[in-house]
């Protein structure tokens, strides 16, 4: 099934890029797009600890199961105001 | 009539309370403005680069107004958010809510900020005298 990711601010720029397009296979939850995002897993398990997630626009926990066609927010710690 | 809006452009506090009719069953209008500091702990700021993620801090903010709605019994309700790099005094945020009371005007309007900073999709990067510039972390919490 075909996800896009959306990255922002620190993660945006530890990536390099705002956008990626993933192919991954079907029920994979939403936790493991880091794995696939960062090779190395000391970085993946680093950022696991201080993301939230969002699937189309909506907060999810780490363990909802993606669906083709998701797009999935990785959202690090915000700051607004 | 709740109103998000999301901008590059420079918020007026006065065009913004154009925004918002006034109605007689208001007898208190609670005006909250967020401005660019000059400092952080000891760190000089000289500006604030703000990231968004614009269509779900657009339906995250609607829904936090949808809350604060359910929990007080208030009228009008405008929140305004600022993107992009803001020099130390620009205003970053105007939070405006019209109620029949104070109480429930001022408490709506701390619980709208609270939740913002807590889950809106919003990052600040600071950028300091130094040259130096960091992320700011200030939920998840």
């Amino acid at each position: 099934m075909k996800i896009t990711v959306l990255l922002f601010a620190s993660v945006r720029e530890q990536c390099g890029r705002s956008t990626v397009e993933l192919d991954l296979p079907a029920a994979t939850c939403v936790d493991a797009v880091l794995d696939h995002l960062f090779a190395d897993a000391t970085r993946a398990r680093q950022r696991r600890e201080c993301l939230m997630f969002a699937v189309n626009n909506r907060y999810v926990t780490s363990s909802a199961e993606l669906h083709d066609g998701d797009v999935v927010a990785l959202i690090p710690p915000v700051a607004g105001g | 009539m709740d109103t998000v809006l999301i901008t590059d452009e420079e918020l007026s506090l006065d065009a913004l309370r154009a925004q918002l009719p006034a109605h007689p069953c208001c007898g208190a209008l609670v005006q909250f403005e967020g401005i660019v500091r000059n400092h952080h702990h000891d760190r000089v700021v000289t500006a604030i680069d703000y990231e968004c993620f614009r269509a779900m801090a657009q339906t995250e903010l609607e829904r936090i107004l949808h809350e604060a709605r359910a929990e007080y019994p208030i009228h009008q309700i405008l929140v305004a958010h600022r993107v992009g790099v803001l020099p130390v005094g620009e205003v970053s945020l105007v939070i405006l809510v019209g109620a029949p009371h104070r109480r429930e005007a001022f408490d709506a309007c701390e619980y709208i900020i609270n939740q913002l900073k807590h889950r809106v999709p919003i990052w600040k990067k600071e950028w300091y005298a130094d040259g130096d510039h960091a992320w700011i972390r200030c939920a998840h919490g």
